[in-house]
């Protein structure tokens, strides 16, 4: 029979729409896990640090903790966001047989990576004891390490088992830290590095006892960094955003210089660990209302047209996502700028508690104000990755990352009465941003799912 | 490729030079009838294009080029105009896939003419323009059908669609379109845009084998997935592409200057779809009369013998010859009857008909021959028979017809053309044969007797269907009514040019 016409068919069997469901799901922890341990551990050291403020052991290994922390999240970003992805698919098609593969290759590669930037860093920038630099190279290793495993426990789902592991694991590093300050620096960093060592070995038996599959398709994840750079290069930028502010205002001409050579501004640095930990609260809202009822409404949504919904009832759940979301905006808005207004009218207060100096009261009231912001932004940054708006994800993050880094330079050359405003300046400018862009594109969430971002389409 | 227009543009559907078959093998005789003139062709394919053809290009094809009505062009994202082109086409395209007519056809050419080489998938499917006609397209009639199937099925026929009104067209004097459809509609956006004329030729009704597949296409309902199973959801998806089937195969008739097809029965169907009457003609198939004239009737003593010529399958119903010829051997218990074709296509069937013939004892008369050569048997053959339940125009009949056999037919297809003549056919040559209801064994069996115990009579018929196939379905007596089809075409066109 002469005619084309009907080869079209195959058309509606098509696969549908966007990664779409749970690719995302797990990325909310992802976000904020690592970030609020290390607030948390180094916010511990700093109240130890100025409380025994004589002790110049507890101020270097205080530094290469923070050294450590700092530079390794921001380059294991990449492996950790990009083995949550092939993670997250893997959950969505319902086969983890690549997981213990792609383990060992996440680990391999960031030991490959990082282990000449540790090793570079302890011997030839920094001046320390020989004893020291193995430790501190260790540590380091161990630290970063222990970003990409915990992505593979937060994958499961297994968040008893995260914070268990990470709460017994730094009660262990205070506890060894303490017993062993006899031994000078060697034995607070030996110490605290041996508690984390035993969080990351608890987590990776976790881990390969979940998966006791042989590992193979060792490749497979490689792969995944050609597929989705987008979102290897927002793993770094992230984390970087996070910390450029301190990197930058390390440089101050207050920052403090000790002989090892690894400079840092502890009193920048505490006042904006200790402002971030007002963040907590609403990091909680948010990871359960996005969890529970925006993952609802969003499921609803993908179901609605997958199970050929007519186009009213497709806006319908669209409209219910608006709500959703604006809903959850509002009370976290809400919640974080009492919070803010309440630990700004006590700070004096609570700068005894956290054992700050006065000098710090501007650069915490400041961190705390940011961390209001900032606390929105991840909030639209997560909801953006759910709905798998990669380019979005990265724009916002870039522009954390440049504000961040470009206001907080402009405080440190307009002198110590603005220090901080950077910080806040960025966070502001974000949030707002984040807002714009997440209003737009969850406006639009119906082209976008069936069309810009639909990679059936896209692909023809 | 040539910088001078070809004489003639062939526009092929899922044919030539691709696929091998009946159309496929026709269009490559007519080019190489048509030695003096030179052709352009375009094979419009589905995505994606094969990779391999089965027919190698006559010298005289001097451009052949291939388009997909299953991609577009991906096109420019932004170009002046780009974000109202879909508004601007949506008024006139939902009229349009609704009733086919030229006029609104004529005007979506006009927006997208002065675009071609910038609009393409961007622009016109997914952009957030086009989006908007989508949804504004599907609130306008389609509410409460599933969404994502609408979607789907708008991407698909706008394709399509689209991929037609955008294609690079060969230059050309006449353009002739091979069946309707795509191929159809392209004839007619050439001959909109060029103001040369276009013909069309229809093999098989275009439209109405769309129907039939648009009917049976039970991807578009779903009833598993399908939140309300309601048949008004997909019907009216099927609707949708029914419509634009209709609506394509309505311009292309409209704008063509003619219109033909194998036979008379076709024609019922094209004016049902709009084809004006006083443009349409009948070109049947021609067959290679001198090869099968010059056979020499057998005239030494035999058993009388009666044929069926074709492949052993149902739709031939093999099963009712047999039984005809139970009832025919009761009355001439010697006839020797054959079955010529091969039995190996559909096994399960020919077994069953092997089997029957065992049964009903006919093991002395009827005998299946397999694949032979059809000039070595001819020549014995007294009666050719033909039961089928769906043919168009058989060729056996006139083959038989031209080797002076007459033939008993079902009544399918053109059959009666064949072998009574059209309506008023001139000369009157007389009855070639009988025809008889379908299915039905005491009816051929009594056909076959009233022409095998009149010898006079049998002998009348052959003659008639000689000189009838002689006169009206010689190939070489074809080929020039194609030449004057494109002659007149041309002339057609002069006309319009001097008015």
């Amino acid at each position: 029979m002469a005619g084309v016409g009907f080869a079209l068919q195959a058309l509606s069997k098509r696969e549908t729409l966007s990664a779409g469901f749970a690719a995302f799901a797990i990325s909310a922890i992802i976000a904020v896990g690592p970030w609020l341990f290390t607030v948390i551990c180094v916010a511990g050291i700093n109240m130890a640090t100025v409380t025994n403020s004589g002790l110049t052991a507890l101020a270097e290994m205080r530094i290469v903790i923070i050294y450590n922390f700092s530079i390794s999240l921001v380059l294991s970003g990449p492996i950790a966001v990009v083995t949550t992805r092939f993670l997250a698919d893997g959950l969505y098609a319902r086969d983890m047989s690549r997981a213990p593969g792609a383990l060992f290759t996440a680990l391999g590669l960031t030991l490959a990576t990082q282990a000449p930037v540790a090793i570079y860093l302890y011997s030839q920038v920094a001046t320390l004891s020989a004893q020291m630099q193995m430790i501190a190279i260790a540590s380091y290793l161990i630290v970063a390490c222990l970003w990409v495993v915990a992505v593979f426990l937060s994958a499961l789902k297994d968040y008893v088992t995260v914070t268990v592991a990470f709460a017994s694991g730094l009660l262990l590093s205070f506890a060894l830290s303490l017993g062993l300050s006899n031994f000078g620096p060697e034995g607070l960093l030996g110490g605290f590095s041996a508690g984390l060592a035993f969080t990351l070995f608890v987590l990776l038996a976790r881990v390969l006892a979940e998966y006791p599959t042989p590992a193979s398709h060792m490749n497979s994840l490689l792969g995944y960094f050609r597929l989705y750079p987008e979102i290897a290069l927002s793993g770094l930028i992230y984390n970087a955003g996070i910390w450029v502010d301190k990197w930058i205002m390390w440089t101050a001409p207050q920052a403090v210089s000790p002989a090892s050579g690894l400079v840092s501004y502890p009193a920048y640095d505490g006042a904006m660990f200790a402002a971030q930990l007002t963040m907590v609260p609403a990091i909680a809202l948010f990871v359960y209302t996005v969890e529970t009822k925006f993952f609802a409404a969003y499921r609803t949504f993908y179901r609605t047209i997958e199970l050929h919904g007519t186009l009213a009832k497709i806006n319908s759940a669209h409209r219910e996502i608006i709500g959703t979301l604006s809903r959850a905006a509002a009370s976290l808005g809400a919640l974080q700028v009492t919070l803010a207004l309440f630990v700004i009218a006590l700070s004096p207060k609570f700068l005894v508690l956290l054992d700050l100096h006065a000098t710090q009261l501007g650069m915490f009231r400041l961190g705390v104000l940011g961390s209001a912001f900032h606390a929105i932004f991840l909030f639209l940054t997560i909801v953006l990755a759910y709905f798998d708006l990669r380019r979005s994800v990265l724009l916002v993050q870039i522009i954390f990352f440049v504000m961040n880094g470009a206001a907080t330079a402009a405080t440190l050359a307009l002198g110590p009465a603005w220090y901080g405003y950077g910080y806040f300046l960025a966070s502001v400018v974000t949030a707002s941003a984040a807002a714009l862009i997440a209003a737009s594109a969850v406006g639009r969430l119906p082209y976008l799912t069936f069309i810009a971002n639909n990679p059936a389409v896209r692909t023809r | 490729m040539s910088d001078r227009p070809a004489d003639i543009c062939l526009i092929l559907e899922g044919t030539y030079p691709y696929i091998s078959g009946g159309v496929s093998s026709w269009t490559h005789d007519l080019i190489r009838a048509q030695k003096d003139l030179t052709f352009a062709l375009v094979s419009l394919v589905a995505d994606p294009a094969p990779s391999s053809q089965a027919f190698e290009l006559p010298p005289n094809v001097v451009d052949w080029r291939t388009v997909s009505v299953g991609s577009l062009p991906e096109g420019k994202t932004k170009f002046s105009g780009s974000r109202d082109l879909p508004m601007l086409l949506a008024p006139a395209l939902s009229i349009y896939l609704q009733q086919g007519r030229i006029s609104e056809f004529k005007s979506l050419l006009k927006i997208l003419a002065p675009v071609r080489g910038r609009a393409g998938t961007h622009s016109l499917l997914n952009s957030p323009e086009a989006w908007q006609t989508l949804t504004s397209m599907y609130e306008g009639g389609f509410k409460a059908t599933s969404f994502i199937d609408y979607f789907w099925t708008w991407r698909a026929l706008l394709t399509g669609f689209y991929s037609i009104l955008l294609a690079q067209l060969p230059e050309a004097r006449v353009y002739h379109a091979i069946s309707t459809g795509y191929a159809g509609l392209l004839a007619a956006r050439a001959s909109v845009e060029t103001g040369r004329p276009s013909v069309i030729t229809e093999h098989g009704i275009y439209t109405n084998e769309r129907r039939i597949e648009i009917a049976l296409a039970e991807w578009l309902h779903d009833p598993g997935t399908l939140s309300l199973g309601d048949e008004s959801e997909s019907g009216g998806l099927k609707a949708l592409w029914t419509n634009a089937f209709s609506a394509y195969s309505r311009t292309a008739y409209e704008a063509a200057s003619r219109i033909t097809t194998l036979y008379r029965g076709n024609q019922e169907m094209q004016r049902r779809d709009g084809a004006p009457p006083q443009k349409l003609a009948i070109i049947p198939n021609g067959i290679d009369v001198a090869r099968f004239s010059k056979i020499q009737r057998s005239t030494r003593s035999r058993r009388p013998c009666v044929a069926l010529i074709g492949r052993v399958v149902p739709i031939k119903d093999v099963k009712t010859y047999i039984r005809a010829v139970r009832i025919l051997a009761d009355s001439v218990p010697d006839i020797d009857a054959l079955v010529l074709g091969p039995d190996d296509e559909d096994i399960v069937y020919a077994g069953e008909c092997k089997a029957m013939v065992q049964q009903l004892g006919l093991a002395k008369n009827l005998t299946f021959t397999g694949r032979v050569k059809l000039d070595e048997f001819l020549h014995r053959i007294d009666l050719n028979v033909l039961t089928s339940v769906s043919e168009a125009q058989p060729l056996v009949v006139l083959e038989a017809g031209a080797a002076g056999i007459p033939t008993v037919s079902t009544d399918v297809g053109c059959c009666r053309e064949l072998l009574s003549g059209i309506a008023g056919e001139e000369p009157a040559f007389g009855e070639g044969g009988i025809i008889t209801p379908l299915s039905n064994p005491t009816a051929i069996a009594a056909a076959m007797l009233s022409l095998l115990s009149h010898p006079k009579r049998l002998e009348a018929a052959g003659q008639a269907m000689k000189r009838r196939v002689n006169l009206f379905y010689n190939k070489l007596v074809i080929d020039k009514k194609y030449r004057q089809l494109y002659d007149e075409a041309a002339t057609h066109n002069s006309r319009l040019e001097a008015a």
